[in-house]
Formats: C-alpha cells, structure tokens, sequence
C-alpha cells in the first residue's frame, strides 16, 4: 500500500521544522537571485519573526515540505502545494533551492516528481499549475522533465533588472501524469 | 484623455464608492447565479455566499484599500436612477512591476449585455490613466462566452489556456487569462479618435 514514501532518486520530503527551516529560509532569502526566482514581490530581507509567522499562517492552506538530499540529509529548498480547487482538482506548486550548489543537477526535478505522485495519487488532484519568469530556463527544463507542459504567457508581467519579462504558466494534467508512468 | 476628463463618469454608468451597509446585501443576492459566485471567487468552487462572509470580504477589500494600497473596490450605479448594478475590482496591483488583475463583476446578464462594455471601458480608463499600469489581466472561464467577448472587444489579447481548471454544470471546462498591455490600450484609444 505504501508506494508513496515521500523518498526519490536524489532528495526526500520533510515537514517543515518552523524553528530550523525558518532560519534557513532566511538564510536563502539573502541571495536576491534566489529572491527574483521566487515571485513577483520585490526581494525583501524578512526577519526571524515575519517569517516564522508568515509559516504558521500559511501552514493551514498549503501544504509544506522541505527537500532533504538522500546522501547526507541536507535541506537544500522547499516545496509546496497551495490554491487548491477541490471542484475542479486544481492547485499551485512552488519550488525553491536555496543551496545554490544543487541547482540544475535534478534535485528539484526529483522533488516535483514525488509531490505530483502525492498530488494525483493522494489529493486526489486532476491538474497540477506552476508560473514561472522566462528568465528561469532552468526552472523550465526541470518542469518539462517531470512533464509540465507550457500553457501561455502573461505578456511582460515583470520589470526586473530594467527589462520586462513574461510570466509562463505551466500545467499537467492526471491523465498526461498517468501516460508518462506506464512509459517510464 | 484630458485631464479635466472625468474618471468616474460614464454616459450610462457612474462608478461610486462602497456602501457597507447595503452593497453587501445586495451582492448577496447576485451569488445564487453561480456565474457569477464563480466570477468573484475564480479559484474555488462556486457558492453562494452568506451576509456574513460577503461582509467580511468587503472589509479585507477595504483594509486592502487603506493599508496596502494595492485593492480596488468600487460600485457602478446607473446613472439615470444611482441604482447598483455591479462592480469594478482590482484584486492587486503589484506597484513594482505595474502589473494589475482585473475583475468587472456585473449582477444580472441584461445589465452585463446593456453596460458591460461601458463598465470595461472606465475600469481601464481608470487603471491606465490614473494608476497608470503598464498591463491588465483578467481570467475568464471557457463557458462564459460574454465575459470572453467583452476582454476581446476591449483589445485584451488571449495569453494562457489554463486546461480543465475550472469545475462547472459537470464538467471541467479551461480557463483563461487574458491581457492588455498599455501600448495595446493606448493604440485602441487612437483608433477610436480617428
């Protein structure tokens, strides 16, 4: 019965320890690189405080994992589930590594392949969403490779760095998840 | 646009403030059509809402409205007789990236077919012109060919298909995201004048 096991290839999933991982997260939040690939607020230095409570708020509504590397248990970024739509089976996932040394070596892919099995096969989810800045290519081809497919662009949604970007959504559906198992 | 050019008057409509004693009623009566529910609350299912919670939305709007300066919430009356018809509301501006999302939320269809364009027509005025965004967005869901024409008359260009993200009447159906750039806006604007 226990197939999902919140373990991959590379990483597994954690709960979040609102002590630790809050001081962790700040620590990450100092590299604006990885601020700007976040969201659309502006890059902040958020304290202790504000982040622990912005956690405990948010808790509730979405549903929080750190990734922790399989070779040496280290927390390297997160990942979350958020704006669910239980009528339609819709909801959010967001993803961060913090530990920069992990960046484009599958680590995130790894991660996103185990939150989509626990979002279909689990919640009981019919699609999966993510945006994400065109200036992310990165991210892109990790969300490809666990089978998100691109759906549109908000057009110039962000002025960063003096430029404009586009904002890509990104989406994958159960019965596109399901085909890509039975290959694979 | 000239700047003696009223932003809240319409040759229909009139954009007006809340009232929170009696726009909340009134609202609640538009949420039995599950349109409309929907249209105000795209990213869950569609309810009708009680007295209650209608209130207490209308408060985060305002608090919204006061502290962050990042919500817009205003009605538009008839201007022949003030009565309510719908709403216009900006559920965030990111001052940042000047970037806005858009909802025009008209009670009854009739009105929606009478007024919508017009309703449209100042909300942008008012988002280009006084906010001064650089782009508009607003999601619109594949059964709702009014709304869809309404974005689409007003120059707003399809930019995402949302597959199968929205649950309606049992079945899923797309939602889309629509927007309009300043540029786009401006030129439709210079159409016109021609």
């Amino acid at each position: 019965m226990n197939t999902l096991n919140f373990k991959g290839q590379l990483v597994r999933l954690a709960v979040t320890d609102l002590e630790t991982d809050t001081r962790l997260m700040i620590q990450w939040s100092k590299d604006s690189e990885f601020d700007r690939l976040l969201d659309t607020e502006p890059a902040y230095l958020r304290t202790h405080k504000q982040d622990k409570e912005w956690l405990q708020d948010h808790l509730k509504e979405m549903c929080t994992f750190m990734i922790h590397t399989l070779a040496d248990d280290r927390t390297i970024g997160f990942i979350d589930l958020s704006g669910f739509n239980w009528a339609a089976g819709d909801a959010s996932v967001g993803i961060g590594l913090g530990e920069r040394v992990y960046w484009g070596q599958g680590y995130g892919t790894d991660a996103m392949r185990i939150i989509l099995r626990y979002a279909f096969e689990e919640l009981n989810l019919r699609r999966v969403s993510l945006t994400v800045f065109e200036y992310n290519p990165r991210g892109i081809r990790s969300y490809e490779k666990a089978g998100f497919k691109i759906e549109g662009r908000a057009r110039q949604a962000v002025n960063r760095a003096g430029q404009r970007w586009d904002i890509i959504f990104m989406g994958i559906l159960r019965s596109e998840w399901e085909a890509a198992q039975v290959v694979s | 646009m000239k700047i003696n050019s009223q932003l809240f008057e319409g040759r229909y409509l009139q954009i007006s403030a809340i009232d929170p004693d009696q726009d909340p009623q009134v609202e609640v009566n538009w949420t039995y059509d599950l349109d409309y529910s929907q249209e105000i609350m795209p990213d869950g299912p569609a309810h009708p809402l009680t007295l209650f919670e209608m209130k207490k939305q209308y408060e985060e709007w305002q608090k919204g409205a006061e502290e962050k300066r990042d919500q817009f919430n205003f009605g538009f009356h008839l201007r022949e007789d003030d009565r309510l018809i719908g709403f216009m509301r900006v559920h965030w501006v990111s001052w940042t990236n000047g970037d806005a999302f858009l909802q025009i939320n008209i009670g009854e269809p009739e009105m929606q077919t009478k007024y919508g364009a017009e309703a449209m027509r100042l909300a942008l005025n008012y988002l280009f012109q006084e906010l001064n965004v650089f782009r508009v967005g607003m999601t619109v869901p594949e059964y709702n060919l009014e709304k869809k024409s309404l974005c689409e008359g007003a120059g707003f260009v399809l930019e995402v298909n949302r597959k199968q993200a929205c649950y309606r009447e049992g079945r899923l159906w797309d939602r889309y995201l629509y927007g309009l750039l300043r540029s786009e806006f401006l030129n439709g604007l210079a159409e016109e004048e021609k």
